[in-house]
């Protein structure tokens, strides 16, 4: 190369390097690899970044949408991961896109809106990410008052007499507009109860009453109980062992039930800088310990013991003639789907095999008062996740429980999610299911009960999906006591969005 | 004497004043709060010296109404050394910070050097700033 070619072409380099996008520029392995994954694994779609809120005044139908079917379904889940080229480390850490598909005669619209926490709007200003609560710590981190600093509002949503309020783990409530999905601001239910954490999975009961917790790490757990009208009738703080997760409990007539799975934190990782998910340790000897605490006298309580294991979710709770109590729930044998499986996810590491971190199973226990004694037995032999009953069931004995399933036992090879749906008979083990196939991702789906019906299941059972062959979000209706007949009607939007957590049906 | 060494001098002499002078100088401080949300109540400063007292008996405090997004507070006679602020919005007007009943503060609060701990207050090293023997100025945010 002659001199002058040199020159040129290192001035052609210079220039060209301040018109590469930042994004470009950016040696963030998670913000790279991501990109990189993505082109061999069109499914990562489905924990793809988005930046801005989204609208659709008419979605494309295919079928018929039943004309029972009316009213809204609020979702909530991470959907902004990056910001100025920087990715997280944990799914967990998006900001919450607040959605609501509304079935009305005309058709279905759909709205998607990012919480405006404190946390969106400090990131938002500073340009790039200042949190991190699973992922490890990120550089130069914004301040911290307090969990709600970290509030990222991306776990569920639900409706009480009106008010709808977006739900973390951590921290408050995040009351958003329940039409135009606008943020009200955090919830505060009594005022010495300001910022405390209200998890995202209360219990509605039949007659409207609302029961929840918050916290466990510290050793406290609040409870509380919101009557229908939404206020706050009694916020309690419960002694419990020390827990690395309380991400949801269960309630019977008479009963709340707390588990706490054999995880803890090692310290030294946090200290570290690990993030929650990596510093998380589930040890093989620990056993699982079950808390009762009856419901007019918190401090009325049982304890039993449960062999080892890690749970984020429970189908239902319910009291026997005979007074035991029996619920279902998601078994792990680690907590390796969080430290393991969610980072390769935000990475893109296609290599990784997410059976081993997804290997689940649907327990159904017993547990005896008469004797302190709980035992527990496989419901059915299956994958599974994100379970949900009729919430006309909640509380009381219960026979269907609808998980979001792999097709056979296990994940199929590559898969880096869920692509089917199942009802189970916990009973029985007897089990109906539907296949999307591999190109799909599916979240969770809700049992919508049909008006004027009483019997258990007898309504849609209605969920997104994201489909990787058109990288676009799909929500199907099905008949919920005849899932393996496949959907009655699918909702098209026009755009995809990653798949979410939790949510609700108001008719 | 050229400038230099006027300057030099001038500071040993204000170093000997203040180690070695019982009559120490005071000053005039200025606090500027930034970052204030909520309009209502009051800003509330208090003065540590050092790390034993720190966020328990305080040197010197003052407030001032919390009518502004920017809210200055002013201690007239602040004696030259080492200081660190705490400062919190008395949203509610009941002469407290308010906090939850796990303890974490649910009124505005803020730090000399905008200092932050992690889970729980920062040192009062993170916090220090230096007072001069002549009007000193600082700043901080609200969180």
């Amino acid at each position: 190369m002659n001199r002058r070619h040199f020159l040129s072409s290192s001035i052609a380099l210079a220039a060209g390097s301040s018109l590469i996008p930042a994004w470009a520029q950016a040696v963030d392995p998670y913000y790279v690899g991501f990109r990189e994954g993505l082109k061999k694994l069109p499914a990562l779609g489905a924990f793809a970044n988005v930046s801005s809120d989204v609208a659709c005044s008419a979605a494309r139908i295919e079928g018929k949408i039943p004309a029972a079917l009316r009213g809204v379904l609020y979702r909530n889940g991470p959907a902004q991961f990056e910001r100025g080229g920087v990715r997280h480390h944990h799914w967990f850490e998006g900001d919450g896109m607040v959605q609501a598909y509304r079935f009305t005669d005309e058709g279905v619209n759909h709205t998607g809106k990012f919480v405006r926490t404190k946390k969106f709007k400090a990131e938002e200003k500073a340009g790039r990410l200042g949190y991190s609560v699973f992922g490890g710590r990120v550089e130069n981190p914004l301040p911290v008052t307090g969990p709600d600093s970290m509030n990222a509002a991306n776990t569920s949503v639900i409706a009480i007499n009106n008010a709808v309020y977006a739900l973390w783990e951590g921290g408050s409530a995040y009351e958003v507009d329940p039409v135009t999905l606008n943020t009200k601001g955090p919830k505060v239910w009594a005022p010495d109860w300001a910022g405390m954490p209200f998890s995202a999975h209360p219990k509605v009961t039949p007659d409207g009453n609302v029961w929840n917790i918050g916290g466990g790490w510290n050793g406290d757990v609040a409870v509380y109980h919101i009557n229908p009208q939404g206020e706050l009738v009694n916020a309690t703080l419960v002694k419990v062992p020390p827990t690395a997760m309380l991400h949801d409990f269960l309630i019977t007539e008479n009963f709340v039930v707390l588990v706490l799975s054999s995880a803890s934190f090692d310290s030294k990782a946090m200290a570290n800088g690990e993030g929650m998910a990596a510093a998380m340790k589930v040890d093989l000897v620990t056993p699982m310990r079950v808390i009762t605490l009856a419901k007019n006298n918190l401090s009325d309580r049982k304890e039993y013991d449960l062999p080892n294991g890690f749970v984020f979710h429970f189908g239902n709770a319910f009291e026997t003639r005979t007074g035991q109590i029996m619920f279902d729930y998601v078994r792990f044998d680690s907590a390796s789907i969080m430290a393991d499986n969610m980072k390769a996810i935000m990475k893109g590491d296609t290599t990784t095999d997410f059976r081993q971190g997804s290997r689940s199973q649907a327990m159904l226990v017993t547990l005896d008062p008469k004797t302190g004694k709980a035992s527990q037995t496989a419901v059915f032999n299956r994958m599974v996740e994100m379970p949900n009953v009729d919430p006309r069931v909640v509380g009381k004995r219960h026979q269907y429980v609808f998980h979001t399933s792999a097709k056979e036992t296990e994940l199929s090879d590559r898969a880096i999610g869920f692509a089917g749906i199942s009802r189970v008979d916990i009973h029985s083990g007897r089990t109906d299911a539907y296949d999307y196939g591999t190109d799909y991702v599916v979240e969770e789906h809700i049992l919508v009960p049909k008006p004027r019906s009483t019997r258990e299941g007898e309504g849609w059972l209605v969920g997104a999906a994201y489909n990787a062959k058109t990288q676009m979000t799909e929500l199907a209706i099905f008949e919920a006591l005849a899932l393996a007949a496949g959907p009655v009607a699918k909702v098209f939007l026009p755009y995809g969005l990653p798949i979410g957590f939790h949510g609700h049906f108001y008719a | 004497m050229n400038a230099t060494k006027f300057q030099k001098s001038a500071f040993a002499a204000a170093l000997a004043l203040s180690v070695f002078s019982p009559l120490s100088h005071a000053a005039e401080l200025t606090i500027e709060v930034n970052n204030i949300t909520e309009l209502k109540g009051s800003v509330m400063v208090a003065l540590y010296v050092n790390g034993e007292t720190w966020l328990g008996k305080p040197a010197q405090g003052n407030g001032a109404p919390a009518n502004a997004e920017k809210v200055i507070v002013k201690f007239a006679d602040v004696p030259a050394g080492t200081y660190a602020a705490a400062v919190y919005q008395d949203v509610n007007g009941n002469g407290k910070m308010d906090s939850n009943v796990m303890g974490i503060p649910t009124e505005p609060f803020g730090f000399s050097n905008n200092a932050a701990g992690r889970f729980g207050p920062p040192k009062f090293d993170a916090a220090k700033f230096l007072m001069a023997d002549t009007a000193t100025a600082i700043k901080l945010d609200l969180n």
